[in-house]
């Protein structure tokens, strides 16, 4: 497999290279602006979230970096595991920071089971996203680019069996069983992924 | 032009299981036919939008 940094998902480029900029960019962007909007659903004021943002960015960041990932499986795990751990530091954190402050609406907020129910099923989407993306990627990198071209205009840009297959010089029954070979592909990645 | 293949060779082509002489009739006939084309969108919609490409 060609495991150059292109072919990796965005936590993939993140644990391999902590420095890459524009990943980090991209991840904030991603989990960042999720995690403050439920902050603010849940009620904390604005300062707040964009604390309790800050602090579950920085676990999950350095939980990656340390958590042992095995590429064989077990990507959701190991993501819910990080979100559970990055969680409980929050609710540490939290707690030791309100102590005696009689802040304690915001703690038991925080600490209900369905706000952390809510935060993991959220991040579970994410996690859906993460898996699929590196599928894709990985059968991206085993097939023919004509193929993979045939798949991205049809399922992921929308056109047409037809249009798909004059704009690429293909029958159009071509770009019908290239698109579905790669909907299998990525099926049967996004499955090992899972470990499931 | 004959008579549009039925779902289940549709299938089979996409699964890769036509003969090649099936597989270059239906192919013909497929450039062609509209209905076809759209039946053909169907089998390969995203079986779980949420999931799946």
């Amino acid at each position: 497999m060609d495991d150059s940094s292109t072919s990796l998902s965005l936590l993939g480029r993140l644990r391999r290279t902590p420095t890459d900029q524009e990943a980090w960019g991209q991840f904030v962007e991603r989990y960042g602006r999720q995690v403050y909007a439920w902050c603010r659903q849940w009620g904390l004021q604005e300062a707040d979230a964009e604390v309790v943002t800050q602090n579950v960015l920085a676990d999950l960041a350095r939980q990656m970096r340390t958590f042992e990932y095995q590429p064989s499986g077990r990507f959701r795990s190991w993501l819910r595991t990080i979100a559970h751990r990055a969680w409980c530091d929050l609710l540490a954190g939290r707690k030791a920071a309100t102590t005696g402050s009689g802040d304690s609406a915001v703690q038991d907020l925080l600490a209900s089971v369905a706000a952390r129910e809510d935060f993991l099923n959220h991040l579970d989407a994410e996690c859906d996203r993460e898996v699929l993306e590196l599928a894709m990627n990985q059968v991206r990198q085993r097939v023919e680019s004509t193929k993979w071209e045939a798949f991205r205009l049809t399922a992921q840009e929308g056109l047409a069996g037809a249009e798909s297959a004059e704009r690429l010089g293909l029958q159009v029954t071509a770009v019908f069983k290239a698109k579905s070979r790669m909907q299998q592909m990525i099926r049967e990645e996004v499955t090992k992924l899972e470990g499931e | 032009m004959p008579p549009c293949p039925d779902r289940d060779q549709l299938e089979r082509l996409l699964a890769d299981r036509l003969s090649g002489s099936e597989e270059h009739a239906v192919s013909v006939h497929v450039q062609q036919c509209g209905r076809c084309q759209q039946a053909l969108e169907e089998l390969t919609r995203r079986r779980d939008d949420k999931r799946g490409p």
